[in-house]
């Protein structure tokens, strides 16, 4: 088991490398920070003097090299635009993005696992049909379109609900109902898919035979063999949420990651690019690691062959 | 049984939804809110105003800090934390202070603290982005605690023009005892307003400073959030949660105005569209080439029909470089009127009667409308046989592609602004020759050279008559299609009382409620 997950450890730290490389290279290559963090009255010394100052008239190879250093001794850097270190507005962020992750993860399992319950349960029938409409509406409504329409309803009309910003669980609601909702639908598909499959075994016609009662089956001896592929999504979407939610956190203004990044980007400000998508990577792997893990407690004959290997 | 637990359920439901309306009534009785809400669609990147000059940025620190020089509404230069200045020579300027002003922290303000401020933005170790616009600054000297003398290298008579907008002033004892980053994080200054918090991409809370050398500003609290999108920030106004939306795009503009509780508000603007010819050592048998051709690109657009189709008629089609709000801009030079068949004629008369090709480097969400105003022109220009075609590009790599005069297109749609409010300082910028993100290379010596006279003005009344001739002349090489303003849109709420400033610094010192 230790050697399996050293073995893990390794693979994602190569995969991080991977990720910083390209990011470092795509960047470089795609724009100036000078002429972005000027304003047009800026004269060309000015933007000569930045880019001096950050080490941007050096040879890429040279940039790069100080930069892995940097990042080697767990140095982000100072962004580029606001002058405060990379990891001070990474920690500024990263709880709003791990609040709505968590939140929206809650709606996924909730509604996702529900849905997908009821209509495995009732095959063929009327709530199998209106669930899995209902999911396909939740995976082909765009996000941005559906959030304006939960702003225009609840926030405008009604006013049960504030619009936008940070703060109370009140501000939590709608956009953990559209990031959630996007992967509960994925999640209720996969759900009574898998649920399926698992209610035509032998050992639940046993059960049923023996005399358990419904719920025991479908709960105790069912739900749980039928977890491993949702269980698998769901870290995957986890992971994703974690890495920041950019157009839901646009629209509803939630100060995440996701926005971060996306403005840093925009802005050419490169270390606070990078230090995002360190921490992006750094987060979906764990998650990914935790998942495999987590298979382990799920689906004990995983754990044992992971032990005769 | 199960229908039973169903009942209960929808009963639940529906008790819910009843609490949960009445709740909002109550709400939307109370009374007027005292916290003003404003909302943009950036954060200010720091508090330290020598650190950053986005506009986002300046928009909130306007509020905590003072300039030594302030402007009205309409860039009229007030007296700020200086209550007189004077050219004692040439390269001299004299600044008198106010007196008895503090910092939100005590500290007392006087000559020593305008010394600190500026050498500090002025000193390359700070990185002041804006730091190129007063380079001419060569010295600053204490004459008393209450006078102190700047030293330019050149005479410049729109130095305090210059000082209405940068040169903040920041407090010594807070950032020797407290550091850079202190201030960055909890900015201090000796505005109307004290910084109380700020949740980064959320919020900036700030409040009243009763003290303040102007007199108490009339809304005690204000929360300045950031709200990204649009249609989100819009949406806060229609709700009643946000008082005031800066930078509003055309395509909202139908809302704010037939809603009950907000209205749209247009401030003066100091920004101009242009689609910029990319002149780089353009070979002679180019039909750009040719002064008649570039008019000819300028008679062939209805600037009042794009106005009115994409923007909403919100904007005022320009002559050239300058708007009415900046000093010495001639309005009585008039725009090139809309005539296709003069178009077509100077063509002819270049020699290109079937047209050429004409590729435009656009912008999409950057500025207000760009995408569509873009194509707009491009339609245009194709009803008189040029070939139009738009690029959509990524901002940033526009403008390093223009910075490096690599443009791959024929035009660049961009907007042109000048904070300063000077009319002389677009062209400067733009279409001097050796200028930053001038296009026009080796360019046209007349033009280089007026422009040179303009910023070696001795005087305003110098100033205004250069750049007249200035004009005359871009109007005549037309380096540019030329567009119009950008729009200064703000959505507000009805019973909320504010200016927009063309310099779009959201200061809420003039603000009031109008209680009707």
């Amino acid at each position: 088991m230790s050697g399996y997950l050293v073995r893990r450890l390794a693979l994602s730290a190569t995969a991080m490398l991977g990720v910083i490389t390209i990011v470092f290279v795509l960047l470089h290559v795609s724009g100036d920070p000078a002429s972005l963090l000027v304003t047009q009255d800026a004269t060309r010394q000015d933007m000569e003097r930045i880019r001096q100052a950050y080490g941007l008239d050096r040879p890429l190879s040279v940039q790069y090299a100080r930069f892995i250093a940097r990042v080697a001794r767990g140095d982000l850097g100072y962004s580029y635009r606001q002058g405060l270190p990379v990891t001070e507005l990474i920690a500024d962020h990263l709880g709003a993005t791990f609040e709505l992750a968590l939140a929206s993860l809650a709606v996924a399992i909730l509604l996702g696992v529900a849905l997908g319950m009821a209509a495995a349960t009732r095959r063929g029938s009327g709530v199998d049909t209106a669930a899995m409409t209902v999911a396909l509406l939740g995976t082909s409504m765009p996000s941005f379109w559906l959030g304006l329409l939960l702003i225009i309803v609840f926030g405008v009309k009604l006013g049960w609900l504030p619009i936008s910003g940070y703060g109370g669980w009140d501000h939590l609601v709608m956009p953990a109902f559209v990031l959630g909702g996007f992967y509960a639908a994925q999640v209720s598909r996969l759900t009574r898919t898998s649920l399926l499959e698992v209610l035509a075994q032998d050992y639940i016609r046993t059960g049923r035979a023996k005399g358990l009662r419904d719920r025991v089956v479908l709960f105790k001896h069912a739900l749980r063999n039928a977890a491993l592929p949702v269980l698998t999504v769901l870290g995957l979407s986890f992971g994703q949420m974690l890495g920041g939610a950019l157009i839901v956190e646009s629209i509803f203004a939630w100060p995440g990651m996701g926005r971060l990044a996306v403005q840093a980007v925009l802005g050419r400000d490169f270390p606070v690019v990078q230090g995002a998508t360190i921490v992006g990577a750094a987060v979906f792997l764990a998650v990914n690691l935790t998942v495999d893990l987590v298979y382990g407690w799920v689906d004990p004959r995983l754990r044992s062959a992971a032990q005769r290997a | 049984m199960r229908r039973g637990r169903w009942r209960t359920i929808v009963a639940l439901y529906a008790a819910a939804a009843v609490v949960l309306a009445l709740g909002s009534g109550v709400a939307t009785q109370a009374q007027p809110p005292r916290v003003l809400v404003v909302a943009q669609s950036a954060d200010m990147a720091t508090g330290d105003p020598a650190k950053n000059t986005g506009l986002a940025t300046i928009a909130v620190l306007a509020n905590i800090y003072d300039t030594l020089v302030h402007r009205d509404a309409s860039l009229n230069l007030k007296p700020g934390l200086a209550l007189s200045w004077r050219a004692v020579d040439p390269t001299t300027w004299e600044f008198k202070l106010r007196k008895g002003v503090r910092f939100h922290d005590g500290e007392p303000f006087n000559a020593e603290t305008v010394k600190f401020s500026f050498d500090r933005m002025l000193d390359p170790k700070t990185r002041w982005p804006g730091a190129g616009a007063l380079q001419l600054i060569k010295a600053v000297t204490v004459v008393d605690d209450g006078t102190v003398r700047f030293t330019t290298s050149q005479p410049w008579p729109s130095m305090p023009r210059f000082l209405g907008y940068y040169g903040m002033i920041v407090p010594p004892g807070y950032l020797k005892q407290n550091g850079d980053d202190a201030l960055a994080r909890h900015p201090v200054g000796t505005g109307p307003y004290r910084f109380v918090r700020w949740v980064k991409d959320d919020r900036v809370e700030l409040e009243a400073n009763p003290d303040y050398w102007g007199g108490r500003p009339k809304i005690s609290r204000v929360v300045i959030r950031v709200i990204p999108t649009d249609a989100a920030r819009v949406a806060e106004l229609l709700a009643g949660s946000v008082q005031l939306a800066n930078l509003v795009p055309p395509e909202l503009f139908g809302a704010l105005k037939t809603s009950s509780k907000t209205k749209l508000v247009v401030g003066k603007s100091l920004s101009v569209f242009f689609v910029i010819y990319n002149l780089v050592n353009i070979a002679k048998d180019k039909p750009l080439a040719d002064p008649r051709v570039r008019q000819a690109l300028n008679y062939a657009i209805d600037r009042q029909a794009i106005l009115a189709s994409v923007m909403h008629n919100v904007g005022t089609p320009v002559a050239t470089f300058c708007t009415a709000v900046m000093t010495g801009c001639d309005t009585s030079i008039p725009p090139f009127r809309y005539d296709p068949g003069r178009a077509r004629a100077l063509l002819r008369e270049a020699g290109y009667a079937d047209g050429f090709d004409f590729s435009i480097s656009g912008t999409s969400g950057t500025y207000p409308g760009d995408r569509d105003i873009t194509l707009a022109v491009a339609d245009q220009l194709n009803r008189i046989g040029v070939r139009a075609r738009v690029h959509v590009t990524e901002v940033g790599v526009q403008l390093r592609a223009v910075l490096d005069r690599k443009l791959p297109e024929d035009g660049w749609f961009t907007r042109f602004t000048d904070f300063f409010g000077i009319s002389t300082i677009i062209p400067l910028r733009a279409f001097y020759s050796p200028g930053e993100w001038s296009q026009w290379r080796p360019g046209y010596a007349p033009f280089n050279q007026l422009v040179e006279a303009a910023q070696a003005a001795p005087d305003e009344a110098k100033l205004r008559e250069v750049s007249r001739r200035l004009q005359l002349m871009y109007k005549e090489q037309a380096p540019a299609i030329t567009l119009f303003t950008a729009p200064n849109a703000n959505g507000m709420s009805r019973d909320l009382e504010w200016t927009p400033r063309p310099d779009l610094e959201l200061t809420m010192f003039d603000a009031s409620w109008n209680r009707r």
